[in-house]
C-alpha cells in the first residue's frame, strides 16, 4: 500500500483541496476537502453527513466550536477517509448543522494522521500518511 | 464604446494600469457609494480556529475508540 500521493496545486487555484472520498457504515461519498492547517479540527457539512446515512440525534458527543462556527450545533462522528491509493483511515468530524460550509481537514485529527507538503512552486500537493 | 466592448480590453491591462483605472473610478463615485459597495461584502472564515475543546473532546473519542478496539 503506498504512503505517498500526490495532487496537483494549480497557481490559479486559490485554495488547497484534494479529492476524498468518505464512507460511513455502507455508504460512500466523494468529495473536495479543504487542507486547513488553521483549522483545530476536521469540519464535516451537515448534507454530507445525511449523504453518508448517518442520523443526527444519534449522536450524542456535542462540540462546541469557534469563529463563524460559534453558534452553529456540532457533534462528533467517526468517518472513513480514503485519500488517492493511501490505505484508509478513521478521523474524527465535527459534523456541524449547516450545509453551507466547506468540507475542512484539520488539525484533530486529519494532520496528527498525515504529513503535507504544499509546493506551490512545483503545482503539487503531497500528502504522507504518518507511521 | 459600450461596457460590454470595454470588459474584454480591461481583462487584458496590466495589474499596475488595472490599480490605476481602479483609483480613477473610484475618485468618480461618491464615498457613500464607494462605503456601502465595500462594506456589502463579507468575507466569511470558517476555521474553527481555537476550538480546543472540541479538539479535546474528539481526542478522547478517538482514544475511547482505540481503547474499546483493544478490549475487544
Amino acid at each position: 500500500m503506498a504512503s505517498t500521493v500526490e495532487f496537483p496545486f494549480n497557481d490559479d487555484q486559490a485554495l488547497p483541496t484534494i479529492p476524498i472520498i468518505l464512507s460511513y457504515a455502507n455508504s460512500s461519498v466523494s468529495a473536495m476537502a479543504l487542507l486547513d492547517t488553521g483549522s483545530t479540527v476536521n469540519v464535516l457539512p451537515y448534507d454530507i453527513g445525511l449523504q453518508l446515512g448517518a442520523i443526527w440525534d444519534n449522536q450524542t458527543v456535542r462540540l462546541p466550536l469557534a469563529g463563524n462556527l460559534a453558534k452553529v450545533e456540532a457533534r462528533g462522528l467517526f468517518v472513513q477517509v480514503q485519500i488517492g491509493n493511501l490505505e484508509p483511515v478513521r478521523l474524527a468530524f465535527a459534523w456541524v448543522e449547516a450545509s453551507h460550509v466547506p468540507l475542512i481537514l484539520g488539525q484533530t485529527n486529519f494532520f496528527r494522521e498525515f504529513d503535507v507538503c504544499f509546493e506551490r512552486s512545483q503545482s503539487t500537493i503531497k500528502i504522507i500518511r504518518r507511521d | 464604446m459600450s461596457l460590454t466592448e470595454l470588459i474584454p480590453l480591461v481583462n487584458n491591462l496590466s495589474q499596475s494600469d488595472k490599480l490605476s483605472l481602479f483609483k480613477l473610478l473610484a475618485t468618480q463615485i461618491p464615498n457613500a457609494e464607494l462605503q456601502f459597495i465595500f462594506s456589502a461584502s463579507e468575507y466569511p472564515i470558517w476555521s474553527p480556529y481555537d476550538a480546543t475543546e472540541a479538539a479535546n473532546i474528539l481526542m478522547q473519542m478517538i482514544q475511547d475508540h482505540q481503547e474499546a478496539s483493544t478490549d475487544g
